[in-house]
């Protein structure tokens, strides 16, 4: 229960948003993040990082946010941890239709940096408290 | 990556500025694809609507707010099938182009005092009929305001057409006479004075002058001679901060994804939002988050929004904040009821997102002032001791949720009473007033200016540590030092010395007079310094 956030999975193409999800979870939230451009390459290589935390961009080219959880989903490793989209969709079905995938929150674009880490470990916290009596 | 030596601050503000420079050739980018789109190339259609979909998420990102609400708009467009004309296309492509080219501040001398600054950068200076104010120039460059003199009414123009669509800072001096027979204050003139601030300076500040002023177009009139306290007092209106910060938002919704869609619509307005689905954490969260309104769902499992609502009310520190209910129910008595426990507002889901943001502006614009006028110090405008200490301990819960560190400073005036002794109360009112102005200038939004008392301030700098504090208070010092203050037999130079210390996760109250501790020894030390460790050496 006392575990703290500190090992974060982020799948994302755009360059520069990576660059600044990396400042905010690194510099800012002190987390170690291990970014992915695309969701093949996550596919292939996220469970290396044993990540306490999935963040998935929803909008990206080939393999979308939504497939890519899929298929992250099949490796033992990865099945019960949680994930959190980043979208910059706006439409309540589409944030619906992205809980309904498993998703534990979703985060919309665009995001405040100086305070993107301290909402994922809120999220990532009440999923823990909620998760704490199945366990 | 040379990154290592860069606060985050810092490296923030390096992808912002790289952002706005690629803006332009992103911009060119989306209007060949447009072009193509237009001609009917499906897969440039496909292009179009996914670049202004990720410019949608990098613009706000990257401190552009404005940036993605546009950009939105033009999605959903092209989502529908509808392409805007080129020429409306166009418009908005340079209306983002325009909004990153807004004057930012530029890197000062400490790296903490960069970002969000109150005041207009440039401004129009137009004396008639040979009205002179060399001094005041100097002051305001002082306060890192630039200067532009216009020679006449042309060159007032011709400044002006200079700074194509961006809003200028405009002030006239203009002696007894209002300048009605100027063709450039007439109806028909070329300036389009709705889009500029134009204050006008004058001997005579009766009513009759305000009127006439009034119908000029102007936003205030400034007496003459000016003195700069008043100048920065005007500036710093409300409606002249245009970078004002967001409104603090809470939704309050078991439903995620309600909330999350309200919480979306909000943010494209540029509020801060943060959802609470969790009943039995609200009081946590609002204490953290120090929202400005709160939007309540009327009906959650086990707890009601009037049973949140009254529950709220009982906390003296919640009480005035607007609780705004949010529900399908359409039944005017059920509505009626849940304002009776507390309630500000009743909205009925669904709702046009126009409707929601400017029904939680108002509300939150009206509770902001209201707040300001409990929270302030009337003198100086900046916090009282109240809202000084609340403020602290709210900083103490972050700088521990986040891991950051967290300094402050106690500031007091060097031979205040000397002053005001000497000088008489309004110059002693007019050195704190350039104190805290100053010190507004030169710090950050989140930093926390206030009064303790007399001639004693403190300042808060949350992600700050020692060094950097130190550096940036010496450097506010150093520039105070060399303020002119008009005193009775003409200038008059003030100093300050100050006490600073890192949070240690100490109480307020020790880390108050560890700082009160520090400022003494700079007192002791021969005043004008400033004190960071227990002995009398800097840091």
């Amino acid at each position: 229960m006392s575990e703290s956030l500190a090992r974060v999975v982020y799948v994302e193409d755009e360059p520069d948003i990576q660059a600044i999800v990396r400042i905010a979870l690194e510099a800012i939230g002190g987390m170690k993040v291990t970014v992915f451009s695309s969701g093949q390459e996550a596919i292939a290589r996220a469970a290396e990082a044993q990540p306490q935390l999935l963040v998935l961009d929803v909008m990206m080219p080939g393999l979308d946010g939504p497939g890519t959880l899929r298929l992250l989903r099949e490796q033992s490793a990865l099945r019960d941890v949680p994930v959190i989209f980043m979208t910059a969709k706006a439409q309540p079905q589409e944030i619906a239709a992205l809980q309904q995938q498993g998703a534990i929150a979703v985060i919309s674009k665009p995001f405040d940096p100086m305070d993107l880490a301290a909402e994922l470990r809120q999220h990532w916290r009440t999923w823990q408290i909620a998760n704490a009596g199945q366990r | 990556m040379k990154s290592g030596a860069m606060t985050p601050e810092q490296q923030l503000q390096q992808f912002r500025e790289q952002f706005a420079r690629q803006l332009p050739d992103r911009c060119n980018q989306l209007g060949e694809s447009y072009a193509r789109a237009s001609a009917g190339d499906a897969s440039a259609r496909t292009e179009l609507q996914r670049a202004l979909h990720s410019l949608v998420g990098a613009g706000g990102t990257f401190g552009f707010p404005q940036i993605s609400q546009l950009a939105r708009q033009l999605e959903q467009q092209v989502r529908e099938g509808l392409l805007p004309s080129a020429l409306e296309f166009q418009a908005q492509l340079r209306g983002m182009v325009q909004l990153v080219q807004l004057p930012r501040p530029a890197a000062a001398v400490a790296p903490t005092a960069t970002t969000l600054h109150p005041l207009p950068r440039e401004l129009v200076y137009l004396a008639m009929e040979g009205a002179h104010s060399h001094e005041l120039l100097d002051q305001l460059q002082k306060f890192q305001l630039k200067v532009h003199l216009a020679a006449d009414a042309a060159g007032l123009q011709s400044l002006i057409n200079e700074r194509q669509e961006q809003s200028c800072l405009v002030i006239v001096d203009c002696q007894a006479k209002l300048p009605f027979d100027c063709p450039l204050f007439s109806a028909e003139s070329a300036v389009d004075w709705q889009r500029h601030v134009l204050l006008l300076m004058s001997t005579r500040r009766d009513f009759t002058m305000r009127l006439q002023a009034a119908k000029l177009g102007a936003r205030a009139v400034l007496a003459k001679p000016l003195n700069l306290p008043e100048l920065l007092e005007v500036l710093e209106r409300p409606e002249f901060d245009q970078q004002a910060a967001p409104y603090r938002v809470l939704v309050v919704d078991d439903d995620l994804s309600v909330a999350s869609y309200h919480a979306a619509v909000l943010r494209s307005a540029g509020m801060k939002v943060e959802i609470c689905s969790d009943v039995l954490r609200v009081d946590i969260v609002v204490q953290d988050f120090a929202p400005e309104l709160i939007l309540l769902d009327l009906y959650m499992p086990g707890w009601d929004g009037p049973d949140i609502a009254r529950a709220l009310r009982m906390d003296n520190q919640s009480l005035g904040v607007p609780l705004v209910f949010l529900s399908s129910e359409a039944n005017r008595a059920v509505q009626l009821g849940a304002m009776r426990d507390g309630g500000d507002d009743f909205l009925v889901k669904p709702i046009q997102p126009q409707h929601l943001i400017e029904s939680v502006q108002i509300r939150a614009r009206r509770y902001r002032e209201l707040r300001n006028a409990m929270l302030t110090d009337p003198l100086t405008h900046v916090l009282n001791r109240r809202a000084l200490m609340l403020g602290v301990e709210r900083e103490f819960a972050r700088a521990r949720r986040l891991n950051a560190p967290l300094s402050a400073a106690v500031i007091d005036i060097d031979r205040f009473k000397q002053v005001n002794d000497s000088q008489g109360h309004q110059v002693g009112d007019t050195v704190l007033k350039g104190l805290t102005q100053l010190l507004r200038q030169r710090l950050r939004k989140s930093d926390l200016i206030g009064r303790l008392g007399g001639e004693e301030f403190l300042v808060v700098l949350p992600e700050t540590d020692l060094t950097t504090a130190w550096a940036l208070l010496d450097d506010i010092r150093e520039q105070f030092s060399n303020f002119d203050f008009i005193g009775v037999s003409g200038r008059l130079h003030v100093t300050f010395s100050a006490g600073i210390s890192q949070w240690r996760e100490q109480s307020a109250t020790l880390w108050l007079a560890e700082m009160d501790e520090r400022l003494y020894a700079a007192k002791s030390a021969g005043r004008n310094r400033i004190v960071g460790r227990g002995d009398d050496t800097p840091i």
